[in-house]
């Protein structure tokens, strides 16, 4: 289905978001949760 | 109350946020609870801080953990229900 | 067994795990494999392919062996039948696997009639469907020609893919590709998206790594984009007001250049023409995205065992 709204529409203005993933942050922070989440630890 | 205690006898479970939560309104857990899920809450904010990520994205991170590291015959908050794993 | 030239049938267990019926006629002899477990061939397979684990399926298989009086020489002509095979090669799943080849082995080396292989998943980290391709050898050199398939609630094709591990450039086409399924792989709260995707990715690939150059995407259609409750949006939002824009945008083109390095970095082009239909706002939203490929698979492939092993052991708790 096509979405050509016919409405009058102010200038168009430009938005940009740039994104970069870093899995490497993921795996450090699972890293870091097993200490919370390990046998000896009293919050788990 | 020791937390091991309260997991073997099923009064308190792993939610799906990373937390803790009761299960049997058992005489010292509500407090239990409410001190540990403070504890974690507060590496948690460390962690997202640290890592320049959300507090929501380490909380998910945790409760992966925490599900997985479960011992069998404790419980987990799965599709809204309480089951033991 | 001996080879004499009486005729002579017997019943064998290969490598204690396959078993067959030999006839011997003269200097043919043939050997029959009916409805064998794959799962019984393990010993033999890890052999063959240490990474390859077959999980359930059936094996029948015809083997003539012929001595050429020219060359003195063994020819082998097989048909082999797989049926609905599942298993993990590395660390991937696949299962309902079905081929039915004509294999022939002589002095000019393997040959593999073409012949048509099914494969109902497979299993990346993202799910691969219903793939069908034609299996051959041209030279004795294994390859796939007009493989289909279906994935991210669309299509893809490409035309030739040697197996061999050598240098070669595929073209593969997508079709029909669900945005909100690419969307849904990032796992980020309050986004979401309709429309689809389509276009062509130039792929290069060699015995150790894959890379996209150039490719090119365009939305087959226009679709929404809302934006409703994801922290890492609502912190931007702060700083820059205009992106409230997005937090319901009705696109009605897309377009989108695709790279992938060697090294599994992807990048992703997007510009997006729409606008915003409450604050009647023309806007063109310009997305970069920066991450690597691999091991975004390989989180989904590590969640996805996390999210089974519940689901396993619940179901195995559950039941006592």
């Amino acid at each position: 289905c096509t979405h050509t709204v016919q409405v009058e529409t102010k200038e168009p203005i430009t938005i940009n978001i740039n994104v970069k993933i870093d899995h490497e942050i993921r795996v450090k922070v699972d890293k870091e949760l097993d200490n919370i989440f390990s046998e000896d630890s009293n919050l788990f | 109350l020791e937390l091991d205690e309260a997991k073997q006898n099923g009064w308190v479970g792993e939610k799906d946020n990373g937390y803790l939560a009761q299960i049997v309104a058992e005489k010292g857990v509500q407090a239990l609870v409410e001190d540990i899920n403070q504890q974690r809450q507060k590496i948690y904010r460390e962690l997202a801080a640290k890592n320049n990520i959300s507090v929501e994205q380490v909380e998910k991170l945790a409760a992966q953990k925490a599900y997985a590291k479960t011992l069998a015959g404790h419980y987990v908050w799965v599709n809204g229900a309480w089951v033991k794993k | 067994f001996t080879l004499d030239n009486s005729f002579s049938h017997h019943k064998i267990l290969l490598e204690n795990s396959l078993k067959a019926e030999v006839e011997q006629q003269q200097q043919h002899v043939s050997l029959l494999v009916e409805q064998q477990n794959v799962t019984d061939l393990q010993p033999l397979i890890r052999q063959l392919s240490p990474d390859l684990t077959l999980t359930q399926g059936k094996l029948n298989a015809r083997v003539v062996t012929t001595l050429n009086s020219q060359n003195s020489e063994l020819d082998v002509a097989a048909d082999v039948k797989l049926d609905d095979v599942s298993g993990r090669y590395a660390e991937y799943l696949f299962s309902g696997l079905s081929s039915q080849s004509p294999i022939s082995i002589s002095s000019a080396g393997l040959q593999l009639g073409a012949s048509t292989l099914r494969l109902n998943l497979l299993n990346v980290g993202l799910p691969i469907e219903h793939i069908t391709a034609t299996l051959l050898t041209q030279n004795t050199a294994l390859k796939l020609e007009n493989i289909n398939g279906n994935t991210l609630g669309g299509q893809f094709r490409l035309k030739d893919v040697w197996l061999d591990g050598r240098e070669q450039h595929i073209d593969v086409v997508l079709e029909n590709i669900d945005l909100a399924q690419i969307v849904a792989l990032q796992d980020q709260p309050g986004i979401s998206i309709t429309g689809h995707i389509g276009g062509k990715l130039p792929v290069n690939s060699n015995k150790q790594t894959v890379g996209i150059d150039e490719g090119k995407v365009v939305s087959q259609g226009g679709g929404i984009l809302t934006i409703k409750g994801n922290p890492a949006f609502d912190s931007i939002k702060q700083q820059q007001g205009e992106l409230g824009f997005l937090e319901n945008y009705h696109f009605s083109q897309l377009a989108s250049k695709v790279t992938l390095k060697p090294d599994g970095w992807l990048y992703l082009d997007l510009a997006f023409y729409g606008q915003n239909p409450d604050k009647k706002q023309a806007v063109n939203f310009n997305y970069t995205h920066q991450e690597n490929l691999f091991t975004l698979l390989e989180t989904l492939r590590v969640t996805n065992n996390i999210q089974d092993k519940i689901e396993q052991n619940i179901s195995k708790g559950a039941k006592q």
